[in-house]
């Protein structure tokens, strides 16, 4: 990986490449655009000078994505002890169904059975679903193992119907 | 499966990522820089740290001196040189002076010395006078190393017994031979390695005209109480040690 030997311009285009998918992760978590692109372009920036450490014939989506997810993490963090927003003390990943800045397409119905589910099941199913990421990717974002995810996901599925045939 | 769909249809009411590439490269341009600098910094406070006693070292052979007597080995003056002298007439090829028996050897020694127990029994024990103290040796063919070690070195095992502090031993080392200080059995120690250099016994009080002089190649001094003893061998400095620490003093 020429990126790995210093290769600006080699990193450049693995910016290019992964930007999007790091802007949505750091959405999921922070629920704020603006927060979203501070973290991506700080952990880029923290990814490239880390890049030395990175195992050579690893995947760089996940090491990434890990990186975005604990750079989100701290600005969620320094926003909550900035504002003291109580309701957000409870969930350490703070995607709620994006309700803050566009509309969502899907009914109103999903979005409250959503919000009523444990955190780390929104997380799980957020990673999965919304970000559509693999087990592997979202067991490196969460920062838990492989087959917890695929447990997890299931049960929050569950959970996840139960909410909306209670709702109807 | 209409559940997952309706969850992956939540992705389209996100806000469009936006093109970040020039503002994280412009970051990556500037963490690089800092992290060159921080670099920069911290090689020139390595080589600074470096370099300060180097160049004392360097400048003053007086203070080397000075360094170097602060090795603590009482019997052993050693002095540095740019370089050595050519080798003239008075520098003779080995030469360990008359056999002798052990019994001998330890009366003039004035302890109950034995042969380094790592070597076994030596090829022969030899004994040069000093004026003011012995020098004895015990010498090891190669042939006999290679049996016992398994390396074909020769070495020599000598103990010296002396009464005049700095006056029985010297050594110069040009500045190619590296000098290591070192601790054995919490006695001073040092390794003269990487360049021969030159042994000198005073014959009398450091008189240099009675001095018997020659080249040694790597060797452990270390004074053990009232004997300095000498190890001269082209071998790792742990076996040097570990031959040191054999021999039996009484």
């Amino acid at each position: 990986m020429r990126a790995r030997r210093g290769d600006a311009r080699a990193y450049e285009s693995l910016v290019q490449e992964h930007q999007a998918i790091a802007f949505r992760t750091a959405y999921v978590i922070t629920g704020s655009a603006a927060d979203a692109e501070e973290a991506v372009q700080e952990a880029f920036v923290r990814a490239w000078l880390a890049l030395r450490r990175f195992r050579q014939g690893a995947e760089f989506r996940p090491w990434l994505l890990t990186i975005v997810a604990n750079e989100a993490r701290n600005r969620v963090r320094s926003r909550r002890r900035r504002e003291g927003l109580a309701e957000r003390a409870a969930s350490e990943l703070a995607w709620q169904a994006p309700a803050c800045d566009v509309p969502a397409p899907g009914d109103g119905a999903l979005r409250e059975a959503l919000a009523v589910l444990p955190e780390r099941d929104r997380s799980v199913l957020a990673c999965r679903y919304v970000l559509d990421l693999g087990e592997q990717e979202t067991a490196a974002v969460l920062g838990i193992a492989r087959g917890t995810v695929k447990s997890r996901t299931a049960r929050a599925l569950e959970r996840l119907r139960a909410a909306l045939e209670a709702g109807t | 499966m209409t559940l997952e769909r309706d969850l992956r249809a939540l992705a389209e009411g996100f806000p469009e990522a936006p093109d970040l590439t020039h503002r994280v490269m412009a970051g990556v341009r500037g963490a690089s820089v800092q992290r060159r600098r921080r670099r920069r910094i911290a090689v020139l406070a390595l080589a600074l740290l470096l370099l300060v006693p180097a160049t004392a070292l360097a400048v003053s052979s007086d203070l080397r001196g000075r360094v170097l007597d602060t090795f603590g080995l009482r019997d052993v003056k050693i002095t540095t040189v740019t370089r050595l002298p050519e080798a003239g007439p008075e520098v003779r090829p080995l030469q360990l002076g008359s056999r002798i028996s052990l019994a001998q050897a330890r009366k003039d020694l004035g302890a109950a010395v034995a042969a380094p127990t790592v070597l076994g029994a030596t090829d022969g024990i030899f004994e040069e006078l000093l004026a003011p103290g012995v020098d004895v040796t015990w010498s090891y063919d190669a042939a006999t190393i290679a049996r016992r070690l398994g390396q074909r070195k020769r070495v020599l095992v000598s103990i010296v017994r002396g009464t005049i502090d700095k006056t029985i031993l010297g050594k110069t080392v040009a500045e190619a031979t590296k000098t290591i200080p070192l601790t054995i059995d919490g006695e001073p120690a040092l390794i003269l390695t990487g360049h021969p250099h030159l042994l000198v016994l005073f014959r009398s009080a450091g008189a240099v005209g009675q001095t018997y002089t020659r080249f040694a190649g790597t060797t452990l001094l270390w004074q053990r109480r009232d004997l300095l003893i000498r190890i001269e061998a082209n071998l790792p400095r742990a076996v040097l040690v570990r031959i040191a620490r054999s021999i039996p003093t009484g």
